[in-house]
């Protein structure tokens, strides 16, 4: 019984947890409008996508470099698919266009960090305004309608399915999570990415190309990214954004930070960017359901996010230890 | 190879050339500016410019000290967002003399300095994404002080701080120079300038040499929020009404300064921030003035920014050429 006890209040669970809480406590405060199953089906329907698009950046962030492009990947991968599917061809071709131009810029942003060595974070500024300036300057500003044609594509459809209380949208983001969490876990590859998060250096000299590792993350990082705002133009808000906002990036980061409290403690995991997205939503939902302030919202991401990384990084100074370390480390 | 004095201390071609690129582009956007529209730089024009240099560059400084000390900062817009509708607040909802606010305005932004400082300092948390932590915080308690509405400047003294003439100059620019000129001083002739360096060089040996580390960083943070505080008051004083998102915008444009700067003078200094905010804010405001939409901008700053990070590799080329083979080689592995 102790042993049960203790595997079930391993720290590794914490964020199941915390999921249960947020639940629990919007189940109370806000009551049935909360647990329906409409309700629910709806907060999986807001953390599918949301999910989707972060995948990549937590590869990214897990190999110890930074995404901050994925907004307006999603975007430039909107406008540039409802350009072209106004433009009168079909909705296969728009999308291919639209993941092609979110792919484009994930290169750009790998061949600046490989190529040139720059700092991840700066090189991702860079592309990013470049990219969002691209996304707005194709309509000058403004939402590119598709409220009537957009229900005839593939994805909507797709997406309009159900089964039982699941949308169709959050099945996808479970398939997408299981098979990246199986590279993550079982191959090679996946262990090459939390190698180079702890030690860049050493892998380099065990001879394991990293450049080529790096590549791949950005490009499946971009890849997630385009997907996503793929699936958000069509399904959520059937129009090409220009601006999908800076919400998305604080979210994004706080999803992906919260993620490593779950299954590998201290180390950004997909399934826990799944568990935290479902985290965010409910907490999005329950506090509008209560009619709380908008600042509440804001301020309780910022909270979870701080406590996120605080977790991670006591959690890591535990792991690594102390000794050989000076005073100031 | 021998490395004798004079290799030493004449500045290479590779060291040179960056200061005249940027000075001929700068000039060659004015006059390609100058001629497109026959406006550009007239007397009144000219003080809109520096205005907007003012608050680019104050904001880029901040974030040149933190850059400085090799941390990265993701805070300091929203920070400046808050800072300037807690500005507003302050004057109209509690009525407070203006003067009076600027101090706490001041006051509140170093506090989120101080917040992400200590975490980044005293607990060791990783900079980039404490920021971004700190700063949705900051952002969000923003909007308790708006309320979600704008809140209008309806007197002269009000808006003070962005319209108010000392000898015909704007407040601002003289706020800036004042500002500006205090921190140039403290980073190239002072003591605690050296200290900032050597903590970006290598923490590690600067903590062995004697320096406290975590309060130089603490500064730094502390620095870049009240700076910021600024840029956010005079973009709500300018534009009449205190609203949370007026300082969303600047993240690229002060990154761009800083690294324009860090490409010409070969470090991240305050000269080289003031000239790569002039650049950008030059070229945002000509491409406004010439009626094209604000992304063009947007993306012409971001084209910059990768450019003057190219060139500020050239640098490290430079230095390798410099260093014996032996000696390069080993650096390298």
């Amino acid at each position: 019984m102790n042993k049960v006890l203790k595997t079930l209040f391993r720290a590794e669970f914490v964020l199941f947890y915390v999921l249960i809480f947020v639940f629990l406590v919007f189940c109370i405060l806000a009551g049935p409008a909360f647990y329906s199953s409409f309700n629910i089906t709806n907060i999986l329907k807001a953390s599918g996508p949301l999910a989707i698009m972060l995948y990549g950046v937590t590869w990214v962030v897990a190999s110890g470099k930074t995404d901050v492009a994925f907004p307006e990947i999603g975007s430039l991968t909107s406008m540039t698919f409802a350009y072209i599917y106004l433009a009168g061809s079909s909705s296969v071709m728009a999308a291919i266009f639209g993941i092609g131009a979110g792919l484009a810029m994930g290169l750009v942003s790998a061949i600046l960090v490989i190529k040139f060595k720059f700092h991840p974070l700066i090189s991702t500024i860079a592309v990013s305004t470049a990219g969002g300036a691209l996304a707005i300057s194709i309509s000058g500003g403004s939402a590119i309608k598709l409220a009537a044609i957009a229900n005839k594509t593939f994805l909507y459809s797709l997406c309009r399915q159900q089964i039982g209380p699941f949308p169709m949208i959050f099945i996808i983001a479970i398939v997408i999570a299981a098979i990246m969490w199986f590279i993550q876990d079982k191959t090679k590859f996946g262990q090459y990415i939390y190698a180079i998060g702890d030690n860049p250096q050493a892998v380099k000299e065990a001879g394991v190309p990293t450049w080529k590792i790096n590549l791949i993350l950005y490009i499946v990082s971009a890849l997630c990214a385009a997907f996503a705002g793929l699936v958000y133009t069509i399904t959520v808000y059937t129009s090409g954004q220009p601006i999908m906002g800076t919400s998305f990036f604080l979210n994004g980061f706080t999803m992906v930070f919260l993620g490593a409290l779950a299954i590998k403690l201290g180390k950004c995991n997909v399934i826990g960017t799944l568990i935290s997205a479902i985290i965010l939503s409910c907490l999005t939902n329950g506090l509008t359901q209560l009619g709380a302030h908008y600042s509440l919202t804001q301020l309780s991401k910022g909270i979870l996010l701080l406590v996120g990384v605080g977790v991670v990084t006591f959690t890591r100074r535990k792991r690594i230890g102390r000794t050989g370390l000076l005073k100031y480390e | 190879m021998e490395l004798d004095k004079k290799t030493l201390n004449k500045k290479s071609f590779g060291e040179v050339l960056p200061v005249i690129v940027f000075s001929v582009l700068l000039v060659l956007i004015i006059v390609v500016f100058r001629i497109m529209m026959p406006g550009f730089l007239q007397s009144s024009s000219v003080y809109s410019i520096l205005r907007k240099i003012a608050s680019i560059s104050l904001a880029a400084t901040g974030l040149t000290f933190i850059i400085i000390i090799g941390k990265v900062d993701m805070s300091f817009h929203l920070i400046g967002c808050s800072a300037g509708v807690c500005f507003c607040w302050l004057m109209v909802n509690v009525g407070i003399h203006p003067v009076i606010a600027v101090v706490l305005t001041l006051i509140y932004g170093g506090l989120w300095g101080v917040i992400t400082g200590i975490l980044v300092s005293k607990l060791k948390f990783p900079d980039i994404i404490t920021s971004i932590a700190v700063g949705s915080i900051a952002y969000g308690s923003g909007y308790l002080f708006s309320n979600a509405a704008y809140i209008y400047l309806h007197q002269a003294s009000e808006k003070a701080i962005a319209y108010a003439r000392i000898a015909t100059v704007p407040l601002p620019i003289w706020i800036m120079i004042v500002v500006l000129g205090i921190c140039y001083w403290i980073m190239e002739k002072t003591e605690v300038g050296r200290k900032f360096y050597s903590v970006g060089a290598n923490p590690k040996t600067a903590f062995l040499s004697g320096i406290n580390v975590s309060r130089i960083i603490i500064i730094a943070f502390i620095l870049g929020g009240v700076l910021v505080s600024f840029t956010g008051m005079f973009m709500n004083a300018e534009q009449g009404f205190g609203a949370v998102n007026t300082t969303l915008s600047i993240l690229p444009q002060c990154y761009s300064a800083v690294f324009i700067g860090w490409a010409i003078f070969k470090k991240p200094c305050i000269h080289g921030t003031i000239f790569g905010a002039s650049l950008t804010s030059i070229i945002t405001l000509g491409m406004a003035q010439m009626s094209l939409p604000y992304y063009w901008g947007n993306l012409v700053n971001a084209c910059i920014l990768i450019i003057a990070l190219m060139i500020s590799l050239l640098k490290y080329n430079d230095r390798e050429k410099m260093v014996p083979p032996e000696k390069s080689k080993k650096e390298e592995a």
